[in-house]
């Protein structure tokens, strides 16, 4: 692994910094019924809107339910959404750049559809579809997937032009090698450091629009925790509880910069030229 | 040059079509029928066919599409089916907002970013840099409804400096109207520093490494017109590039801030259109956005190929 030999080599700073911030919410969301012995969305009329205590760490929402709870599980659904929604745009991206960086007869068609595409923002073709699809988290997955392909396919795409044609694919080619077997074996394993830094960038992306969905209502449908939904309640009691705005705010944020920073030094350290941003 | 820009131009009319069955198939499978909406449960079925038929839902998919288009050409949107006007005019009375949050947060933006790009650069590796760097990654990691939301309660509940939300349209309050623009449009503008001074920092540092750089240095010029003659203008085209790919997260950003603020603006018709299906009007609002979106990509592209002959004649 390229990845690792170099990781070891340079010892990226942003790397080691993302991955133990990354590691610390991926603790938090998997141990979350450990870690609180609150029910995320079960209510509790009398503990309505208090300030963070002991009991409480972070205080309560309107309908009693433990903040600090709510936080974690709503982290869980970040990492879920976030982690469903990079695969699907692989996969999706990767199969149509695949397409047409190798067969120039699909290109022309494709790309003027996927150039159309990207004349919307991300986000509002996400809260179209989850206003077609209903709201909900595979609808959710699934829009945000369908708005962040058409560039994953176009990283794609000139990946694999910029390699087709390079010596080593025309001699497999020479010996008889399918097209099967040079897209796999050749292209696609030369093309990976691009892939993984935007499916890195697709990650943050995935959350921080999940919970503007979800804070616009058209997301993850309350009482399921979400860190946008969160804030949306937060919004309506800012003046008697502004403690609720918080929590769920700075965990989006420190879930999309690390992301940001683990993709920024994947890209630093994939970089064949290994240039400017860091050098030992 | 002037074959390139006719080229670009007519490359347009593909596109524009496809945004054009984009916006118009998402916006019609959506469910919840709004003849069903307007009239209510208690309709009879002869009141929806006949509604139905007056707003032309009995046609086939297709045929409503094209005589759709056919409208849009002419700059006809449709009727909104709850405001009761032609959404040409909607649109058009809700541009101005959107429009100058917009331009607010751009010129915010790119000041902001452009100053902080260059301070990195220029300082790399010193405190300016990790601090350059610092700002840009919040700015494109923080959410930007809660952003809206951490400036709204500090400087409009606390500190009282803003009207919490709303707007007051340029004839009525003068340059008061700018009172309710400043906050929707820094909460932009903050992410659309962030990805510019990125994207100036990592060209100036490329650039700073070139041969002439050090040429100009050591010929005695001023690092004020080292820095800003030489480098920064050699540095200017990937930003530019930045700056109209990141045009589209703005627009979009203006439907999440608009809503916050509660500011009559494009963005914030659509989110209620969405929310209550008025069809006619989403799609309006989409290819709008589309629409402006590519418009805007022509004229960077086109700059583009002005500023670097080698792309002209490709």
């Amino acid at each position: 692994m390229l990845f690792l030999k170099r990781y070891k080599k340079y010892k990226h700073p942003y790397i080691t910094t993302s991955l133990i911030i990354l590691i610390f919410l991926v603790f938090l969301s998997l141990f979350a019924p450990v870690l609180t012995d609150y029910n995320p969305v079960r209510n509790n009329a009398r503990n309505r809107l208090q300030p963070p205590s002991r009991e409480h760490l972070l205080g309560t929402d309107q309908f009693g339910r433990d903040i600090f709870t709510r936080v974690l599980y709503g982290v869980r659904t970040s990492m879920q959404v976030g982690l469903a929604v990079m695969f699907l745009t692989v996969i999706f991206g990767g199969i149509i750049g695949v397409a047409a960086g190798y067969y120039p007869q699909v290109d022309k068609i494709v790309m003027r559809i996927l150039d159309a595409m990207m004349a919307f923002p991300g986000i509002i073709i996400a809260i179209s579809l989850a206003a077609i699809w209903g709201a909900g988290k595979l609808n959710i997955i699934l829009a945000l997937s369908f708005a962040y392909f058409p560039k994953m396919a176009r990283i794609v795409r000139s990946a694999v032009i910029s390699i087709k044609d390079l010596d080593y694919v025309d001699s497999a080619r020479a010996v008889g090698a399918n097209d099967l077997r040079i897209i796999s074996k050749y292209i696609l394993k030369n093309s990976a450091s691009p892939i993984l830094v935007q499916a890195t960038f697709n990650f943050a992306l995935a959350i921080l629009d999940e919970a503007a969905l979800s804070f616009l209502g058209v997301g993850i449908m309350p009482p399921a925790p979400s860190l946008g939904a969160m804030v949306t309640d937060a919004r309506t009691y800012m003046v008697v509880a502004p403690w609720m705005v918080l929590a769920p705010g700075i965990m989006i944020v420190l879930a999309v910069l690390s992301l940001n920073l683990l993709g920024d030094g994947l890209r630093d350290l994939l970089d064949p030229h290994l240039k400017n941003t860091f050098k030992k | 040059m002037r074959n390139y820009i006719i080229k670009r131009i007519l490359l347009l009319i593909p596109i524009i079509f496809i945004v054009a069955v984009i916006a118009f198939f998402i916006t019609n499978l959506m469910p919840g029928d709004p003849v069903r909406v307007i009239l209510g449960n208690m309709a009879s079925e002869a009141e929806v066919a006949r509604l139905e038929k007056s707003l032309g839902f009995d046609q086939p998919l297709f045929i409503r599409f094209f005589r759709w288009l056919s409208g849009i050409i002419k700059g006809d949107f449709g009727e909104s089916l709850y405001l009761n006007a032609p959404v040409s005019e909607v649109l058009l009375k809700r541009l101005r907002p959107t429009f100058l949050i917009a331009l607010l947060a751009e010129f915010l933006g790119i000041t902001a970013g452009l100053l902080l790009g260059i301070l990195a650069a220029v300082k790399h590796r010193k405190f300016l840099d990790q601090f350059s760097i610092t700002i840009s990654l919040l700015g494109i990691s923080i959410p930007s409804f809660w952003l809206a939301l951490m400036l709204m309660f500090v400087f409009s509940v606390k500190l009282g400096w803003f009207p919490v939300s709303g707007y007051e349209p340029f004839s009525e309050a003068g340059f008061g109207t700018l009172r309710y623009l400043i906050l929707p449009a820094v909460t932009l503008a903050f992410m659309q520093a962030g990805l510019i001074a990125r994207m100036t920092r990592s060209a100036m540092l490329d650039t700073l490494k070139q041969d002439y750089i050090r040429t100009a240095k050591s010929k005695g010029l001023a690092a004020k017109t080292v820095v800003f003659k030489h480098a920064l203008k050699n540095s200017m085209l990937p930003v530019i590039t930045v700056i109209g790919h990141n045009l589209a997260v703005l627009l979009g950003g203006t439907w999440i801030v608009e809503t916050i603020f509660v500011i009559p603006g494009t963005g914030f018709m659509a989110i209620n259109a969405i929310m209550r299906r008025d069809i006619p009007v989403i799609q309006a609002a989409i290819i709008f956005v589309a629409v402006i979106y590519v418009i805007l990509n022509l004229f960077v592209d086109l700059s583009y190929a002005f500023l670097n002959p080698k792309i002209r004649y490709n």
